[in-house]
């Protein structure tokens, strides 16, 4: 939701990187306590004490892989809108808005059909936008603008943000301990009682969002095309953000049928880190949430993406200098596989021993930033992707012929001992690490509760990472990383000759 | 956990009986025990040759970060070698220390999952190490060498000017780096601080520049180390001592700082990209830290734009009129030289005028009326009430208070924060704003396709410059 910092073009990359840094079975099962409440709602706790502070992670686990054609883009909107308040908050007066966000659903609905006819009138047009615009301002009057960002602000909340990635949509903050009550009224108001308004005003700054996060930005253009070629059925292919005329043509309608299903205690994890009390945590959510009705289930995605029959290849040709993104198809957690592919993304990728930055950095100097990562979601099967930023004067070609050099090395001898025990060793530091902050502690906890069903994904990792053999890697290397398997998007830049 | 440094009283009411429907009253009716709580202590000693150690113990999990600052930043970067504070950075991190190429420092450091990284900003260069308590003594007398004994492998050197030339030609791919450079070369100017590195002048930067800057200013009397985490006070000392018992440097005076030179005349500076979005910066000189005006501004800021969702900013461009996702202010408190105080924006071409000329109209509104008693509460609340978050890292618990002596910040800066914030009266942020914002005077950067902007800058009585980009052909 804030701006600033890019949050949600980046939570896809942001939430696969932190898969590969995770969690050795000891320090975290005994910290982590949980309750389920009769509605289905799921709360995960874990107390520390070091600082009169807590974070709080609530996800839904709604994304926009659970879109269909007529409502791409709307599980991000919605993250936008459930920001504008609800019938007790952001309005100075709910029942007089009412008939005038009805007038304004009127009005906005015909003012879409009219734009979508290409012999629209343009004093129709005109007409219907003046109407709009009029109404806009009547109802500004009675808006509280904000207004929970502003209760958080003054008891000394941070970061109040959220984020919409492809699997989920989480709703964070942290605040002194002494604020849960705070936290448990602000956030089962939103679930119970969120009010669309402002909308169309907020469909133009996600239009905003949408020209920076990707039509001026070479790297975000890059990798939605790199998405939309790799998948070609699979939800995965569109961008969470949604396409321009998607964004365009959302309605105040699907907003709230959407929301009404699937934003209700039966999707949702919370997780409170931090200096709280766990039995009374469990006494505050229930007394706030336990109430409220279940709500729908998200249903399982049907679509299933073929298998690849070819290489894939697109470009995009932009005013930036060249960069390259290749992406393999793979299963995703919990499968064997997966695991496999969190050693060879180490092996391949990670840090400065890494072989991709020994090989292309270091030793042929052909580029200068390499970066392997899991991608765009977890849960259904994803990518494994490799991005390449080539030094001038070398091309993406020779940059993309040394990548495959090192992928068939992958495939054809095995990695030794010692570079495996490395790579345990890294994968258990990197989980210590995580657990020194409060929210990235609670991201993970409701990230994996949600996309793998049960945290313990967490604890159990450094158990199946360590039965993962130097044949596996190999087998997996062979087995995915093959031309058929294959898309590479590149990034041209504009005025380049053939 | 050894030490507790926290008395927290926190006090719920639960109510007996959960799972009867609740009737949700208005936060603002909610009550909460008071929050108290002492500063963390922060064990502060210094050693025989200078080093000044600020320690913070936390046996919570097996692991160690240190920090070690060194007064040497691209503030002293040479005319034409700027970017030699930078280079200098890559290469301690990655041209070999000490008895290890560059291949087995690496590979020490990946053996024991360690991370450790160099960067270097005006005014310091710091050197992040963390690692397992176990590992420490593998860990700590590696950035020793790093140290104390640099390789500087010339082919390493070589590397990593590559890497910083090719990052340099990549800077106009990004609409904010162009607008951040061409923002400081305006209000800066020649002066270090308003140079960025360039292409040529990274390619003249030789390895005894970096040799002689080294010994310049990699010094044990111009350290300050930060350490947290699972070690106590004797175990660092018996450490340190023996790592650093034979490191004297000579006390030298620290360089004189140049005082900055006017800023160029305000005007309207266009940088043209083929895109349908453009960045808009708006700046002028701001404050360094003694500044008696900190307080006033900090509040005024949030109150403009960097009180996010909370500032007239964000409510009159984004929330109101959606006319731009990302729209701040940012008020950068200057360590030794002022900072500047910027104001930012994102939206379509055809909405940079209005934009430009809204930020302009809160600014102004800033200058002229009194701010309201709500919004000097909630923005001396959140400063306030937040305050505790500065303090829910451990490390930063460490590197904070290394920080303000490293910058010579008065010693009851923290203790006496948020008495000085609540001190501030809606007639010190207009006084402020009256005394520092001058929105007639700041200049404009727009990097995009604007519509219109000779109509813009004749509308706001600015010239219009064109802002060249860096010529990528240059890169031999």
């Amino acid at each position: 939701m804030i701006s600033s910092k890019g949050w949600r073009r980046l939570a896809a990359v942001f939430l696969f990187s932190l898969w590969a840094s995770i969690c050795h079975a000891q320090p975290l099962a005994d910290k982590v306590r949980e309750h389920v409440f009769p509605n289905g709602l799921q709360l995960l706790v874990v107390e520390r004490h070091n600082a009169p502070t807590f974070a709080a992670y609530l996800t839904v686990g709604v994304g926009s892989v659970d879109e269909t054609n007529g409502n791409r883009g709307l599980a991000h909107f919605l993250e936008h809108l459930r920001f504008k308040g609800t019938q007790m908050l952001g309005t100075r007066d709910y029942k007089a808005e009412k008939p005038l966000l009805a007038a304004i659903e009127e009005t906005g609905d015909a003012l879409d059909r009219l734009r979508r006819r290409p012999t629209a009138d343009p004093k129709e047009l005109a007409a219907l936008e003046d109407r709009l615009r009029d109404l806009q301002q009547q109802h500004r009057a009675l808006v509280v603008t904000d207004e929970a960002s502003n209760i958080y602000a003054r008891h000394g909340g941070v970061g109040y943000n959220a984020f919409t990635s492809k699997d989920l949509t989480s709703y964070i903050v942290s605040l002194p301990s002494n604020k849960l009550e705070l936290w448990a009224t602000v956030e089962s108001d939103r679930m119970a009682n969120a009010v669309i308004r402002e909308f169309y005003t907020e469909r133009e700054v996600v239009l905003e969002e949408r020209r920076r996060s990707y039509d001026s930005n070479p790297n975000g253009l890059l990798y939605e095309h790199l998405l939309a070629t790799a998948f070609t059925v699979h939800p995965y292919r569109h961008p969470i953000i949604g396409w321009p005329s998607d964004i365009r043509n959302l309605s105040p309608r699907d907003a709230r049928e959407f929301m009404d299903r699937y934003y209700a205690p039966v999707n949702t994890v919370i997780a409170l880190v931090g200096a709280i009390d766990f039995d009374e945590a469990v006494a505050m959510v229930g007394r706030y949430f336990g109430h409220l009705p279940a709500g729908t289930l998200v249903p399982e995605v049907a679509t299933v993406e073929p298998a690849q029959r070819g290489e894939r290849r697109v470009k995009v040709t932009f005013d930036a200098q060249p960069k390259l993104e290749v992406a393999f198809h793979k299963p995703t957690l919990p499968s064997r596989d997966d695991y496999v592919f969190d050693v060879i993304d180490q092996i391949l990728g990670q840090g400065r021993t890494s072989r991709l930055y020994q090989s292309l950095v270091v030793e042929k100097q052909l580029a200068t930033e390499v970066a392997t990562y899991g991608a765009p979601g977890s849960r259904y099967d994803n990518l494994f992707v490799i991005s390449l930023v080539p030094r001038y004067p070398h091309t993406v070609e020779e940059v993309e012929q040394a990548l495959y050099q090192e992928l068939e090395r992958l495939a054809r001898e095995p990695v030794s001992n010692a570079d495996l025990e490395r790579v345990r060793n890294r994968l258990r530091v990197d989980q210590l690490r995580s657990l020194q902050s409060n929210s990235g502690l609670a991201s993970m906890l409701t990230y994996f509760q949600t996309v793998a069903g049960d945290w313990r994904y967490l604890s159990d990792y450094d158990r199946q990472v360590a039965t993962i053999t130097a044949e596996d890697v190999m087998a997996a290397a062979s087995r995915y990383f093959t031309s058929e398997n294959r898309t590479v998007a590149i990034l041209e830049a504009k005025g380049q000759r053939p | 956990m050894t030490k507790c440094w926290l008395t927290v009283m926190v006090g719920f009411v639960l109510l007996a009986g959960c799972g009867t429907p609740y009737r949700i009253k208005h936060p603002d009716a909610l009550h909460f025990a008071p929050l108290t709580f002492e500063l963390p202590e922060v064990e502060r000693f210094r050693l025989a040759n200078g080093v000044q150690v600020f320690l913070h113990e936390d046996r919570e999990l097996p692991l160690v970060t240190m920090s070690a600052m060194f007064d040497a930043g691209s503030i002293n970067d040479p005319p034409g070698k700027s970017g030699l504070a930078q280079l200098h950075g890559s290469a301690m991190r990655g041209a070999g220390a000490g008895g290890r190429s560059a291949e087995e420092v690496d590979a020490t450091l990946e053996r024991i999952a360690a991370d450790l990284s160099v960067t270097s900003d005006s005014y310091a260069t710091v050197l992040k190490l963390s690692l397992q308590s176990a590992d420490l003594h593998k860990g700590v007398s590696l950035l020793g060498d790093m140290m104390r004994r640099p390789l500087f492998d010339p082919q390493r050197v070589e590397l990593a000017r590559r890497r910083m030339l090719e990052s340099i030609r990549r800077e106009t791919d990004s609409s904010s780096v162009v607008a951040r450079k061409a923002l400081a070369s305006s209000l800066y100017r020649s002066h270090a601080l308003g140079v960025m590195p360039t292409l040529e002048s990274v390619a003249a930067i030789k390895r005894e520049d970096l040799e002689t800057y080294h010994h310049r200013f990699i010094r044990p009397d111009n350290l300050w180390l930060a350490v947290s985490g699972d070690i106590d006070r004797n175990t660092l000392e018996n450490l340190l001592t023996r790592l650093f018992d034979d490191w004297n440097g000579v006390s030298r005076k620290p360089p004189q700082l140049e005082s900055l030179p006017h800023a160029e005349p305000p005007s309207v500076l266009l940088a043209h990209k083929d895109i349908p979005q453009t960045t808009v910066l708006m700046g002028i000189r701001g404050i360094e830290k003694n500044d008696p005006d900190l307080y006033a501004l900090k509040v005024l800021d949030f109150i403009l734009g960097g009180g996010s969702f909370n500032s007239r900013l964000m409510q009159e461009i984004r929330s109101r009129r959606g006319l731009a996702y990302s729209v701040y202010s940012y008020l950068q408190v200057g360590r030794r030289l002022p900072g500047l105080f910027v104001a930012g924006a994102e939206t379509k071409n055809a909405t940079v005028t209005e934009v430009v000329t809204r930020m302009r109209q809160e600014m102004e509104n800033m200058t002229r009326e009194p701010v309201t008693e709500e919004e000097l509460t909630l923005a001396k609340d959140s400063l306030i009430n937040s305050f505790v978050f500065t303090f829910d890292d451990s490390h930063e618990i460490a590197s904070q208070s290394m920080r303000l002596a490293f910058y010579g910040y008065p010693d009851d800066y923290l203790t006496r924060y948020r008495e000085r914030l609540a001190a501030v009266t809606a007639e010190d942020v207009l006084t402020v704003a009256r005394r520092h914002l001058h929105p007639d005077k700041q200049t404009v950067v727009l990097v995009g396709d604007p519509e219109q902007p000779a109509e813009l800058a004749a509308q706001h009585g600015l010239p219009l410059n064109k802002v060249e980009n860096i010529a990528l052909d240059v890169g031999k």
